[in-house]
């Protein structure tokens, strides 16, 4: 699984590079993932002044881990998010 | 630099330079050059880039592959023509080469073709080649964001790059991942790979620091990072005996595994790098 503490904006910066930004896509990988695509990418055209807008709360990503992967109860550490069933 | 431009050209700066922007230039063009300043010399080779070929195109140049139908009624005489068409198309394109008035034009073709490579042998069909010679000889003379763009919309292109593999949800890697992916292209074959996109939270945070915090604590209100969501996650499901719930390589900060049982290696960075998978 990557990890990262954001995404980056989505215009190009003064110095040819894009500044910190909001969204971006985590890949998830071994041989029991389920590959393919999971969730929305972002609108381009609809940005939030410059911004990607995140479709889909990082912690369903880890809810996805600790329940599809490891069997443990994701409410307990992050309530209220459903996994992605990302796991064969 | 303003010296530079202002410096006279000699015969062999003005012969290096048509070598560097052309092919094997002739000594009528070479005398041209000699006694302009360096800036006058380029303004020439840029006013007389041209955008379009000077010789006429081959008949064929707007022809579409006929129906499957008649393929296979008749594949003999398809392959040939196919044959046929790829043999004058490069043919034409060397004889462009060769008696163009700007040879800079060639150069740059012949660079776009290198840099957006394809090739006749995929594509097989000279007419869908041409136009994508036409494309990079007409935008790669000016604006790279309309080359791009031309070429991302480019039949032979499309076709190069397995386009037609491409499914809503299932995208085909050649076109869809970036090429610095390439590694992981192997993953996603194997169905092993899984892209969970746009992640992210309310009021995102930053700060490196604030919102690395965040997603080791998995959550966006946190302080100070006391706990992990790994080590809340773990704690209670320790296997006995084992002195760690999680091994950490190289780490100056525990991450998800703050304030729980991560074990620390730290070595030889080499010997770390060599592990692909960890």
């Amino acid at each position: 699984m990557t990890w990262s503490e954001f995404g980056r904006r989505a215009a190009e910066n003064g110095s040819a590079g894009t500044d910190h930004g909001t969204a971006a896509p985590h890949l998830v990988t071994g041989g029991r993932v389920r590959g393919g695509l999971f969730g929305q990418q972002p609108s381009l055209p609809q940005l939030d002044r410059g911004d990607l807008r995140y479709s889909m709360d990082f912690r369903r990503l880890y809810a996805s881990i600790l329940a599809d992967w490891w069997r443990l109860d994701a409410g307990l550490i992050v309530p209220g998010h459903k996994p992605l069933g990302l796991v064969a | 630099m303003a010296k530079n431009r202002a410096t006279k050209v000699r015969f062999d700066d003005a012969r290096h330079l048509l070598l560097r922007t052309g092919w094997g230039p002739e000594p009528a063009h070479i005398d041209a050059l000699v006694g302009l300043t360096r800036q006058q010399a380029v303004r020439k080779l840029i006013n007389g880039l041209r955008d379009a070929p000077h010789r006429p195109l081959p008949g064929w140049r707007r022809e579409l592959p006929p129906p499957r139908r008649e393929i296979r009624a008749d594949k003999r005489a398809f392959k040939k023509k196919v044959r046929t068409m790829a043999k004058e198309l490069r043919a034409w394109w060397l004889a462009e080469m060769i008696t163009t008035p700007s040879p800079l034009t060639e150069k740059l073709t012949l660079f776009w073709h290198g840099h957006f490579t394809s090739s006749l042998r995929v594509v097989r069909w000279a007419p869908a080649m041409l136009q994508q010679n036409l494309l990079l000889r007409r935008e790669g003379t000016r604006d790279f964001r309309a080359l791009l763009r031309g070429v991302l919309r480019d039949p032979a292109m499309l076709r190069y790059l397995d386009n037609h593999q491409n499914r809503v949800g299932k995208p085909n890697e050649n076109l869809a991942m970036h090429p610095e992916l390439a590694p992981l292209r192997p993953l996603w074959r194997r169905g092993e790979l899984a892209w969970v996109l746009g992640l992210g939270y309310d009021n995102p945070n930053r700060s490196h620091f604030k919102s690395g915090d965040i997603w080791c604590a998995a959550d966006p209100q946190v302080r100070a990072l006391e706990k992990g969501w790994l080590s809340r996650a773990l704690y209670g499901h320790q296997v006995s005996g084992s002195p760690a719930d999680g091994l950490l390589f190289g780490a100056a900060h525990a991450g998800p595994f703050t304030g729980g049982r991560g074990l620390v290696l730290r070595g030889d960075r080499r010997a770390v790098a060599t592990r692909r998978w960890l």
